[in-house]
């Protein structure tokens, strides 16, 4: 491991201010999510295994009375204790998790308003579907022959989370939504990291959200992709994915920014790599190779060998998608694939579209800051296919890792890798 | 490891590269038609391009795309089910790839990433409607999986599965500012070498009555013009300025570095050579604008060039006072007012820049006007013929800037900015300039 910083070990003397080249830092993280709406409680969750999943018919009531389903709602969220009473009511849920998450996150970093200089801090933000609640009751307004009041036009558009984020932190630097289907949240994190690499940004707050109501789980309740089971990424029974809710932020600032301001970071977010699949809008390319090729792509951007990866978090979304993700394993790690301790997390906070990458990532992060591997929980019967070491739960394995590689896939075949990895000297006291 | 695909193991392998991004092809289609000429040939005759809804369902004009043009369209390629906003979108991507020879000793497709901008995507279903359907069925399903099939991502992995484009895809959904937007992010892709050529893709619909089309949103949020003026019911920097229309269509640029483009034989149409987004305090509900954002994103993607050099700035005023207001006095506390010029005569040579809107023409198409305006740009370099501001008649005194009213010559002119921005808060701005002979 000893190359992994070396090319970094002086970083007062390498660069000037916003120069391309900059180090890229996690300083801080915040999440909203069905095992918790802060860090500590969500990393104490998935070391334990927890799941966070109800089921379709009690969070939605009579409209989904027939849907025996998992669904992972955030729970333990009252808008009224983060927002005005005058204004929550017509806030799209997607922005609220998104501010308390960004919120979260700026704190653990530490920035203070004067911290930062506010032309060089911005906000990358994927979302799948936007704040589709709004849009839903603005559209319900509409239907019902009322003209819908002011207040619901507010997070109507896909980019009203950044707009409130901005607005919160008073920051008028780099602004930029993406929706790239269920890898959205890690593209906008690798878009993120450019910002800070090549100079543009001192600090960006990036990941994504989604909230998950009744027209999100028709839309894809269609698809048929949806178990009735437990999801059980692996496991040779396995039927689907369950769809979830929350936010994932992340505060990532250059090496230079933080060290100036005497804070300390969690993790370096070390390279990303993307690829497109062109193959097909709903079912994935069965070799893998173009997932490969995003893997080999943040290898390359972090300038580490495939060697030094000593954890991987896969979609693992329960579905055909599975084999070949370990198919794009085998492609860049060879017959190491077998060995590297491998899980799925989305059986504890479920499928969150959009905000997958950002939570996966911070579920990372958990591990690789509080020495455990998160579990694949639920799996009963591995399937022969899927011949990793995924790490099966019912609990986090007590292990430690400082490389990992978190790797997410959407439909239309978007792949995106990310590659995290631990300062090899202890950081101040964060969680 | 003898199965593993190679990788370096040293962090300089995707440095980040200084070199110049040269646009090699263009695309577009609109109400003007189905070509970049066409798109030219209606901002320079300065005509507006506004009618009345196919369908008769709203009394309003818009830019609508000629039904029999969409029908012929979808026809193409057996798309058929596509939205409009996908078809638009694939016909200018279409274009500007072949324009650039892409596909013919073009760059490795695996390394071609696309870049879609759009400030809605197709418009949405009718989600109570959807919804009383699924709670109808046993499954709680819709009656189709077509609003998967054409998602926000649909314009950008149609380009991708034709030509088999397999670098990073971004779509950027962010409003009207869209366009700027996505033209910004793919510089920033080639920049860092994430892509070693770029397509972007700016698209937007209309919609029809339906509910969530953004048409009525954007009339709730006082963005568009009561119609008062018939076709010419834009009127940019005008007195009686009052809002927008809103239009439809697409438009697509393929971005490279210079030198990669050089390398395969391909003349550069022009240079991007700087771009920038910012941000300004904003609300969702109603239009605001920021003075010192717009002015702080012009100034970052002149960067360190000369103000002095930008000849001609395409403005991204939606067209309502306070748009016009805000991005005037921006325009005025970059380069300086107009007063020392002779308004109406060509004047290169003076500081303040000749500015023109294209809305009073195409209106506001979403995310498209961006591109629209990138490429009027780019042409007016190439040609030396500047649109003028259709609608602007009576000029508001108060905007401190030198505002071209009819198309004119202008011989001189090598660098270009363009403004586009949303309504709430995101303002981009990009420099065009052309690049010397000597470069080749």
């Amino acid at each position: 491991m000893d190359h992994v910083f070396q090319h970094h070990s002086d970083p007062f003397t390498i660069l000037p201010p916003g120069a391309p080249g900059e180090s890229v830092w996690v300083t801080g993280v915040g999440i909203v999510s069905s095992l918790g709406c802060n860090f500590t409680d969500f990393s104490t969750a998935i070391r334990a295994g927890r799941c966070g999943a109800t089921v379709a018919s009690a969070a939605f009531g009579q409209a989904m009375q027939s849907l025996e389903m998992p669904v992972y709602k955030v729970s333990g969220f009252d808008p009224a204790d983060h927002f005005d009473t005058d204004i929550y009511p017509t806030m799209d849920p997607l922005v609220q998790f998104s501010l308390v998450a960004a919120r979260e996150a700026v704190a653990m970093a530490g920035l203070a308003a004067d911290g930062v200089d506010p032309t060089r801090a911005g906000i990358c933000f994927g979302t799948a579907g936007g704040a589709t609640h709004n849009r839903f009751r603005y559209g319900r307004e509409i239907a019902s022959g009322n003209t819908p009041g002011r207040g619901l036009m507010q997070d109507f558009s896909y980019h009203a989370a950044c707009t409130h984020i901005m607005n919160e932190f008073g920051w008028s630097g780099p602004s930029l939504t993406i929706s790239s289907s269920c890898a959205s949240s890690s593209v906008a994190i690798g878009k993120a990291y450019e910002a800070i690499r090549s100079g543009q940004a001192d600090v960006m707050i990036c990941g994504g959200a989604e909230f998950l109501g009744p027209i999100s789980m028709a839309i894809m309740n269609s698809t048929r992709l949806l178990t009735r089971d437990a999801m059980r990424p692996f496991d040779a029974a396995r039927t689907g994915f369950a769809l979830g809710e929350g936010a994932g932020l992340i505060c990532l600032e250059s090496e230079r920014h933080w060290r100036a301001r005497q804070a300390s970071a969690l993790c370096k977010l070390s390279g990303w790599g993307m690829a497109a699949e062109a193959y097909d809008t709903r079912t994935p390319e069965p070799t893998g190779r173009w997932q490969a090729l995003a893997m080999t792509r943040a290898l390359k951007c972090a300038g580490v060998d495939a060697s030094a990866i000593q954890y991987i978090n896969l979609n693992g979304n329960a579905t055909a998608h599975d084999v070949s993700e370990v198919r794009a394993m085998r492609k860049v790690f060879g017959e190491m694939s077998r060995y590297i301790p491998t899980s799925a997390t989305k059986p504890m906070y479920g499928y969150l579209l959009g905000a997958n990458g950002a939570v996966d990532a911070i579920s990372v992060i958990a591990g690789m800051r509080q020495r455990f591997m998160p579990p694949t929980i639920n799996l009963e019967k591995q399937d022969a296919r899927c011949d990793i070491d995924c790490v099966p739960g019912p609990a986090a394995r007590e292990a430690s890792f400082q490389t990992a590689l978190s790797l997410n896939a959407g439909l239309g075949g978007i792949c995106c890798a990310l590659i995290l990895q631990e300062p090899a000297t202890p950081s101040r006291n964060l969680p | 490891m003898s199965n593993t695909l190679s990788t370096p193991t040293t962090a300089a392998a995707q440095a980040c590269t200084e070199e110049a991004i040269v646009v090699t092809g263009m695309g577009a289609i609109g109400p003007f038609g189905a070509t970049v000429e066409a798109l030219w040939s209606a901002l320079c005759d300065g005509q507006a391009l506004f009618v009345a809804q196919p369908d008769g369902t709203q009394d309003d004009l818009c830019g609508f795309l000629p039904q029999a043009d969409i029908a012929r369209l979808a026809a193409e390629g057996n798309r058929g089910e596509r939205r409009s906003v996908s078809l638009f979108a694939h016909r200018a991507a279409n274009a500007a790839i072949a324009q650039a020879g892409l596909m013919h000793g073009g760059p490795d497709p695996t390394d071609v990433g696309i870049v879609y901008g759009t400030a809605n995507g197709g418009t949405p279903m009718n989600f109570s409607t959807a919804l009383e359907y699924a709670a109808q069925s046993s499954r709680f399903e819709l009656p189709s999986l077509g609003i998967i099939d054409d998602s926000m991502g649909t314009p950008a992995g149609l380009v991708s599965h034709e030509h088999g484009f397999r670098g990073p895809i971004l779509n950027v959904p962010m409003g009207w500012a869209a366009g700027g937007c996505a033209l910004a992010a793919a510089c920033d892709l080639l920049r860092s070498r994430v892509a070693s050529a770029v397509i972007v893709m700016a698209a937007d619909e209309l919609g029809g009555d339906r509910p969530m089309a953004t048409r009525s949103v954007n009339r709730a949020r006082r963005l568009l013009s009561p119609n008062d003026g018939g076709v010419a019911g834009v009127r940019p920097f005008d007195c009686a300025a009052n809002g927008s229309t809103m239009g439809e269509g697409a438009a697509a640029l393929v971005l490279e570095l210079r030198s990669d483009a050089l390398r395969r034989g391909c003349t550069p149409i022009a240079r991007l050579s700087g771009w920038a987004i910012r941000t300004g305090i904003a609300r969702d509900d109603v239009a605001k604008y920021d003075t010192q954002a717009i002015a702080t994103a012009m100034t970052a993607a002149i960067g360190s060039k000369s103000p002095r050099r930008v000849g001609v700035v395409f403005s991204g005023s939606h067209c309502n006072q306070s748009s016009d207001r805000a991005e005037s006095a921006a325009i005025a506390r970059v380069f300086g007012g107009h007063a020392a010029s002779t308004p109406g005569e060509p004047d290169v040579d003076h500081a303040a820049p000749l500015v023109t809107n294209i809305r009073g023409v195409v209106g506001d198409v979403g995310a498209v006007t961006g591109l629209y305006a990138f490429i009027g740009a780019a042409l007016t370099i190439d040609r030396g013929v500047l649109p003028g501001t259709t609608g602007c008649d009576t000029p508001d005194t108060r905007h401190d800037i030198d505002i071209v009213h009819r198309t004119r010559r202008v011989d001189n002119v090598d660098t270009v900015l363009c403004n586009a921005f949303s309504s709430d808060g995101v303002y981009t701005a990009l420099l065009v300039s052309t690049e010397p002979l000597g470069a080749f």
